[in-house]
């Protein structure tokens, strides 16, 4: 009988467990999320439903946070974004035309951040930054007779968008680089002999070419800076004040740190739905189908 | 000349942005093998004084905590991760790349789409999630929400192996009555076996980094090396030196295995680009 | 004494088993029984670990007595001292508590939310029984603290009345001597927040100091305290309710923004270690993060010399800011408290009670220099010869506890990112005001006075 079934419809054999897992930590959530929105579930998970309180807390401003977190997430993405698409295009252009040693050596460095843990890299950061004589671009200010800048202080937002950036951009170089060797060698001499100059290459030939990677990275890293919130709460935690908090880390400092884990899911529901919708225009726009096509044929 | 000094241009941007990344780097380095440092980067004393953790156990938290007990809760919630993530994709990923079914289409899709949404905005639900089913705080059960994390993209890099291989190995075994279990067990398997090892380090990897789930949902009860290594960060019961060395410890076995990492994921080809880590 | 003491803690076993374990004692005549019980410990930091090592030696106590009796009963104590900060450990019992971890005896900043939360269970009971053998001589300001709907739920046992701490040998290299300075900043507190910031300013402009002054990086007793001296009202002792009082608040804020305008307190306030070590070193001019046993932990990690804490350091409550208030100085608890998992909550409080004996007592407070918290620990031998703490002893007399209300860290959490907020120059006074005011919507009977 099952081996039967498993000859006619031997897919849900090997799918089930994927589907089990994914239904189980995916699907529930998602429905869970939506029902603890409508609770006021606390620290000793009390709770009864509420209605829309949450909600009505959210979007009538009665939390005079949100106007500020809202200004900081559009901040973090307008800066990180390019920072990382731009950023990671001119440091693989730039790779591209130095010796094999140096380009090696470059990578490595733009690279690293990928491999080190989250906890390190946000250590890295804070440590750097640390606004005593014992940070490290302090003690480097200190050494030469300087005053120490409190970095936290004056450029929270900075350095926040860079720590991210420069993660992102480790992913996006690799991309880049590895699209870029596999133009052929042919168009980029063809322009040299042109007498193009190194933007003029880039420009009008190597970019163009590009498109494609240059699209999927931005839709991966827009929807990386909605979702993730990790680095920033392990390099300022959202301080000072709220300064680096985004939607995201503002809805687990809610339902983490202040315990109010009914209206802290009604903001994350707000980002389910985010994405949701965010996801449904980019699939559109890139042609979904065409993308699954494109892996196979290349396999 | 002027070619010459372009490349002069190249080089020097390269490195006025590469310059501060490598006096974190250093120092960072400096800081673990050195009493103290100066200049940001100058160590003072070399040596592993801030290594003895290894041999004498860190005042930290509840009680005096050897570093290897928690060295082992991580291995096993890392490995864990890596076994669920290797099993579940090899299966989906086979069904993906060899049979024809409704849905296939959609199904990749939504893994894409599930993997560009990422668990983190979901963690609050999987906190009950895991209470109520008994799960919270407990190794094997943080270890399965952490790897299903993965499974959306492990499935495409799975397909991605099937596909490479030609279709003929398969049709002769079909043709002499294998079920496609037997398919997938006695023919596949052994040819994909460095992509079940990537797999593997894949869920391995992303597991033993993870800081966000293992802070939430397993942090208190069970210290794994991220969460011991934050809470010493924001406890200040060590100095930096300190917590440099167990950083650098913490990195040193995700380092090693990247390199056998890549050798199989550069040639994998996923989503239309070419491998990533 | 000691033997009176014994004598004491023996009816106390036999009457405590008698009253609570009767039908155990029945079944386990002739077998050995043992009661395993374990205890999580608060230090934070090393320090205090002599309020774990008190909770062991009790055990061991009662299990002599138990052995001189000849009862085949004994006690067995498994303690876990912490050195982590209150907010971690906090949520640490909290996840513990749920993962069904909880130990019986927790040592927590009191908080009456573990009581209406139904993690520990009140101990009048106990207290009552034992009150004329025991607790009779605890200083009686100190009940309040740990009273909610009119139950005790904990036994103190460690006490920090905080205040401010200077160094007198800043002043010296400013041209002051011993006598002015202490006619400027009196150990009784006569003086003003402003006097302090003055010469702190001085200090700063001189170069003798990198900081002027520091306070806590986090919200605690200290915290509270400054807030009291700008006469901000936070709490209603009549209706008990929380209070906002906005025109205080302002004038809190906006000295704190000034201060940070002049570079006598830095925009961002320092970690712990760098609070004390450069206090220590004479770095900083005064701190405000720190309490009468403080010195404790200097000399032990950071070096402080018997002749300095003589000679360069002065202590006193915190000083009036605005008109018409008095120096005061609080403290914030951690109990011991007994929590609802616990099976044999009776052996647990006689443990508790052992803990907290005047010889125990003497031990802590001779171990970390903080003042007993009670009377009789001080004729104590440990301690009876200790100048410094028979000197800042009679400060529990009159430290205040800081009030108790489910919502009043969570109220103090905002008022204090609010003020790293105004210092770092991300919202203006007002605005942090107005931040806390519609905190305060959130809270339920929060009063408001406008301004």
């Amino acid at each position: 009988m099952a081996k039967g079934w498993l000859k006619i419809r031997p897919h849900w054999f090997f799918l089930s467990p994927g589907v089990l897992l994914i239904s189980f930590f995916y699907f529930i959530p998602v429905v869970l999320v939506f029902v603890i929105a409508f609770t006021n579930m606390d620290q000793a998970f009390n709770w009864r439903f509420v209605g829309l309180a949450n909600f009505s807390r959210l979007f009538t401003l009665r939390d005079p946070l949100i106007p500020r977190i809202i200004k900081n997430t559009i901040v973090y993405i307008v800066g990180a974004l390019p920072l990382t698409i731009i950023g990671a295009l001119l440091i693989s252009l730039l790779t591209m035309r130095v010796n094999r040693t140096a380009s090696l050596f470059f990578r490595a460095v733009f690279f690293l951040p990928r491999l080190i843990p989250p906890v390190v890299w946000g250590f890295l950061w804070m440590w750097s930054f640390e606004g005593t004589r014992y940070g490290v671009f302090n003690s480097i200010l200190g050494s030469f007779g300087l005053p120490i800048i409190h970095w936290f202080i004056k450029f929270p937002m900075l350095i926040v968008i860079f720590a991210n950036g420069f993660l992102g951009i480790s992913l996006a170089m690799l991309i880049f680089t590895s699209a870029i060797a596999s133009i052929p060698r042919d168009y980029l001499w063809a322009a040299e002999i042109d007498g193009a100059s190194f933007w003029q290459t880039s420009r009008f030939v190597i970019i163009p070419l590009l498109r494609w990677p240059i699209m999927t990275m931005t839709a991966w890293h827009l929807m990386s800076f909605i979702n993730s919130y990790v680095y920033i709460f392990l390099i300022t935690g959202g301080g000072p004040y709220h300064a680096t908090e985004v939607w995201a880390l503002y809805g687990y400092n809610t339902a983490f740190k202040n315990y109010q884990y009914g209206y802290g899911s009604s903001i994350m529901v707000v980002l389910v739905v985010i994405n949701v919708l965010l996801l449904i225009t980019l699939l559109r726009s890139f042609g979904m189908k065409k993308m699954i096509e494109r892996s196979r044929i290349e396999a | 000349m002027k070619k010459v000094l372009g490349k002069w241009t190249i080089y020097i941007s390269l490195s006025l942005i590469a310059i501060p990344f490598l006096v974190m780097y250093i120092a960072f380095f400096m800081q673990a093998f050195s009493k103290g440092i100066t200049l940001g980067v100058i160590p003072q004393k070399f040596g592993f004084s801030n290594f003895s953790f290894l041999w004498n156990p860190i005042p930290w938290g509840l009680e005096r905590t050897s570093i290897w007990g928690i060295f082992l809760n991580t291995v096993l919630f890392a490995s864990i991760s890596g076994f669920v993530v290797t099993i579940v994709c090899t299966l989906a990923g086979y069904a993906l790349s060899r049979l024809e079914f409704r849905g296939k289409v959609f199904f990749l899709s939504l893994q894409l789409m599930l993997h560009a949404i990422t668990g983190q905005i979901l963690l609050i639900a999987i906190f009950f999630l895991l209470f109520y089913t008994k799960l919270l705080y407990k190794i094997p059960g943080v270890a399965l929400a952490r790897a299903s994390l993965e499974i959306p993209l492990g499935i495409w890099m799975a397909k991605g192996f099937f596909d490479t291989v030609p279709w003929d190995v398969e049709r002769a075994a079909i043709m002499d009555g294998c079920t496609r279990f037997q398919v997938w067990y006695m023919i596949f398997l052994p040819i994909i076996k460095p992509g079940i090892g990537a797999l593997f380090i894949w869920g391995f990897l992303f597991a033993w980094h993870d800081f966000i789930y293992v802070y939430t949902l397993l942090s208190g009860t069970v210290p794994l090396l991220s969460t011991m290594l934050q809470g010493l960060l924001a406890t200040e019961v060590v100095d930096y030196g300190v917590i440099a060395a167990l950083s650098f410890f913490y990195m040193l076995p995700p380092l090693i295995l990247f390199v056998f990492l890549q050798k199989v994921l550069m040639k994998a080809p996923i989503m239309g680009g070419k491998g990533i880590a | 004494m000691c033997k009176k003491l014994t004598m004491i803690g023996f009816l106390v076993v036999l009457i405590s088993l008698f009253i609570s374990t009767v039908p155990v004692i029945g079944v386990t005549i002739e077998s050995e029984k043992v009661y395993e019980l374990t205890a999580n410990i608060i230090g934070p930091g090393p320090i205090g670990t002599k309020k774990a090592e008190n909770i062991e030696s009790a055990a061991e106590e009662i299990n002599k007595m138990l052995e001189s009796m000849g009862s085949p009963v004994r006690v067995k104590v498994s303690v876990k001292f912490s050195t982590l900060k209150w907010g971690p450990f906090a949520d640490k019992f909290y996840m513990d508590f749920r993962a069904g971890k909880a130990p019986d005896i927790v040592n927590l900043r009191w908080d009456p939310k573990l009581a209406d939360g139904k993690f520990i269970i009140p101990l009048d009971k106990y207290i009552a029984m034992w009150w004329d053998l025991d607790f009779y001589d605890f200083y009686s300001n100190l009940w309040k603290g740990v009273t909610w709907k009119n139950n005790i739920w904990g036994i103190p046992n460690d006490i920090c009345p905080a205040g401010v701490w200077y160094r007198k040998d800043v002043l010296r290299k400013l041209g002051y001597n011993d006598e002015e300075i202490l006619k400027m900043l009196p150990s009784d507190g006569k003086t003003t927040l402003n006097k302090l910031a003055e010469l702190a300013k001085k200090a700063v402009d001189a170069g003798l100091v990198e900081y002027g002054i520091l306070h806590r990086p986090s919200k605690g007793a200290g915290f509270y305290a400054t807030l009291l001296e700008f006469g901000v009202k936070c709490y209603d002792t009549l209706t008990g309710n929380l209070v906002i009082d906005e025109p205080a608040l302002l004038k809190f804020y906006k000295w704190h923004a000034d201060m940070v305008k002049e570079g006598v307190i830095p925009p961002e306030p320092p970690s712990w270690k760098t609070i004390h070590a450069t206090f220590v070193e004479g770095k900083t001019f005064c701190t405000l993060a720190s309490h009468v046993g403080t010195p404790g932990e200097w000399k032990k990690k950071y070096g402080l010399t018997d002749k300095a804490l003589e000679n360069d350091l002065g202590f006193l409550p915190f000083p009036p800011a605005v008109r018409g208030i008095e120096p005061t100085s609080v403290h914030e608890f951690a109990p011991y408290l007994i929590t609802t998992k616990c099976k044999h909550p009776d052996i647990a409080a006689l443990l508790i009670m052992f803990a907290t004996s005047p010889h125990a007592c003497a031990i802590h407070s001779a171990y970390t220099l903080r003042p007993p918290y009670r009377g009789s620990a001080l004729e104590d031998p440990l301690i009876k010869d200790n100048e410094y703490i028979q000197k800042t002893a009679p400060s529990v007399r009159t430290v205040q506890p800081v009030p108790v209300h489910p919502n009043f860290w969570d109220y103090m959490t905002r008022a204090f990112n609010a003020l790293k907020g105004v210092e770092a120059g991300i919202i203006t006074p007002t605005q942090a005001v107005d931040d806390l005011k519609s905190f305060g919507t959130t809270i339920p009977h929060m009063e408001f006075i406008k301004k």
